[in-house]
């Protein structure tokens, strides 16, 4: 309550293993959040854990009391499940989950109606899936939470890459920390799904189950795609230019907003806040490139990953010195000089016009 | 048409005075600016006119802006207003500008195409992510009860670049309705005040008086070191990563965070 006041805290997280039994755990957390909220009048944000295989009627009653909840997956198969967690069973999960999921529906409607009927886990339910344990492909891996987004209406999934606890001969040894740029991949192929209506299948199939770990899942897919660009700004509807590498979701809107008023050029996009230098490849404005480049894949990838390794291109925070880009020798290609590359075309151009 | 530039007081009615009369003189808008404090290098072939904040004229540019433009509008010219950069003042007249006489109305803050626009858009959403980040970061400390009835004070010491304290009060008004607590901004000298279950206001005041550690009620230094060793507890080893830290949280703010005080 103390640091609720100072605003040292905007919320709680209540979680537990199993003690005794998942109701007598419940139980307790339900009493926990019960007393916050009734007794030390708490108003903050609190997250707890459903317990699986808890009574479904102490579920609900925390999810009154509570602003999400969550049940964790932990492992994205089923198989997987039981090799690392025994005692875990996937049904056991998935169903106080689809009953979380009824009781917000149910009292969405239920506010509808009665304005002030009791609020059911206001900001939704969440999940979380470890990564790296086990040898589950990104394809598996998405597969499932598209799945999970789809019929349980999650809010959210989280990946976590695997953090070694105590040794163990069944878990893998894992040099070279967590695998921290597979979770980013992840968190940025989540959101192509949620938040760019991308599909699973688009991104990766069964023969490509992984997904490319030198350029992000969107250029990636694009880079596949190259027969639906350049893409033209001042005409393309929303859901093209979503699509589009280097455009985000408020640069989409933004230009959707501002071409209104007459038509864009490219400095007009930079101030709207796409990145050019991904962009630049698959976008025209009034029918013209930034530069003359080649709409060829080898060629876009070229000079993307070379853009990331020159530390011009993605930022990835973790990558703090150069030496762990080892991990990206799944395109090993060489730093060619793709701007000698592009200034003999450009002349090329000039003599022929010239 | 010789320049004229209206020279406007460091302010949110310093510059909707400043509108008000821009558009009181009825010449058009294409060569009046509008400037915040002097000029240290004057130019040649142009006048000054210095305008003197005033309440009146400032309450009718803000119900002209609220009615005409909506509120969303008005706020984005609020936040604007509030920027560190001394070229606000311009982008905010050529931003209403645009707005009511070359008729872009309440889509205005869309037309990213004009310069002044973009760049009043720009100074409000620094300002405005600059407040949704002293929210989550801001660190009250409870000082002792001035008075005999024994209510505590709850005080807060930030220094953002922009004028954020306008926009962190309706916040912390909302949910620390029941008490008594003070931000104060280091570099304009200026106080929010919330007296418990009243409304906030702001407070311009040499600071000089400023509260120690010794004002701190009892228990503080207790919870300050409790939730110091949270802060240290909590943190898993293997997922450390000071960079990523520093972007979410640059220096500047970790500098008034109890939680960093001895790291740097």
């Amino acid at each position: 309550m103390e640091f609720y006041r100072r605003n040292y805290i905007e919320g709680l997280f209540l979680s537990s293993g199993i003690l005794y039994s998942p109701n007598y755990t419940m139980e307790l957390i339900c009493e926990t959040v019960h007393r916050l909220r009734t007794i030390h009048r708490f108003q903050g944000y609190i997250h707890i854990k459903a317990i699986p295989g808890a009574d479904p009627l102490l579920i609900q009653k925390a999810g009154f009391l509570a602003d999400r909840m969550s049940v964790n997956l932990e492992m994205a198969t089923a198989e997987g499940l039981r090799a690392i967690a025994p005692n875990k069973h996937r049904k056991n999960i998935l169903a106080p989950m689809r009953q979380i999921q009824n009781g917000i529906t149910a009292n969405k409607n239920e506010i509808t109606l009665y304005k002030h009927a009791p609020h059911f886990c206001e900001a939704g339910q969440s999940t979380q899936m470890v990564i790296g344990a086990l040898p589950e492909s990104d394809y598996q891996i998405m597969s499932v939470a598209e799945n999970l987004y789809e019929k349980f209406s999650l809010k959210r999934v989280y990946y976590s890459a695997f953090v070694n606890v105590n040794e163990d001969k069944e878990l893998p040894a894992l040099s070279g920390g967590p695998p921290l740029l597979r979770e980013h991949r992840l968190y940025q192929a989540d959101w192509l799904l949620r938040f760019y209506d991308f599909k699973v299948e688009e991104l990766l199939t069964q023969q490509r189950p992984n997904f490319n770990m030198a350029i992000d899942p969107k250029a990636d897919w694009a880079v596949h795609h190259l027969e639906q660009f350049p893409v033209e700004i001042n005409r393309a509807d929303y859901h093209t230019l979503l699509r589009v590498p280097g455009l985000g979701v408020k640069s989409a809107r933004r230009i959707v907003a501002a071409r209104r008023f007459g038509n864009l050029t490219f400095a007009d996009l930079k101030k709207i806040g796409v990145v050019l230098k991904r962009a630049l490849y698959f976008i025209t404005c009034n029918g013209r490139m930034m530069y003359p480049t080649k709409i060829d894949e080898d060629y876009i990838v070229r000079n993307l990953v070379w853009q990331n390794q020159m530390g011009r291109g993605e930022k990835l925070p973790f990558l703090a010195d150069g030496t762990s880009y080892r991990q990206m020798s799944l395109y090993e290609i060489p730093a060619f000089d793709s701007d000698n590359d592009r200034v003999s075309q450009f002349k090329a151009l000039q003599t022929s016009v010239g | 048409m010789e320049e004229k530039y209206l020279i406007c007081e460091d302010s949110l009615e310093g510059i909707f005075t400043g509108i008000y009369e821009a558009y009181a003189l009825r010449e058009g808008h294409e060569h009046l600016h509008l400037q915040i404090g002097e000029e240290e290098n004057l130019r040649l072939f142009a006048t000054y006119v210095h305008i003197v904040p005033d309440p009146v004229k400032t309450d009718k540019v803000v119900r002209t802006l609220q009615t005409r433009l909506g509120e969303h509008v008005y706020h984005s010219l609020c936040r604007a207003a509030a920027s560190c950069y001394p070229d606000k003042g311009e982008a905010v007249y050529q931003t209403v500008v645009d707005a009511l006489t070359a008729g872009s109305g309440r889509r205005v803050m869309e037309n990213v195409r004009n310069p002044h626009v973009a760049r009043c858009f720009e100074l409000a959403r620094f300002t405005a992510n600059e407040a949704h980040y002293e929210i989550e970061f801001i660190r009250f400390q409870e000082l002792a009860a001035g008075n005999d009835a024994g209510d505590s004070v709850l005080f807060a010491k930030i220094g953002p670049k922009n004028n954020v304290v306008p926009f962190v009060m309706p916040h912390f008004a909302d949910r620390l309705s029941i008490e008594n607590f003070m931000i104060h901004d280091e570099h304009r000298k200026l106080f929010g005040v919330h007296p418990a279950g009243e409304e906030w206001y702001l407070v311009t005041a040499a600071a000089d008086f400023l509260p120690g550690e010794s004002a701190w009620s009892a228990k503080e230094q207790e919870y300050q070191e409790l939730f110091r060793t949270f802060h240290r507890t909590i943190a898993i080893k293997s997922r450390e990563n000071r960079k990523l830290q520093r972007q979410m949280c640059a220096y500047r703010y970790q500098d008034y965070m109890l939680e960093f005080e001895q790291k740097r």
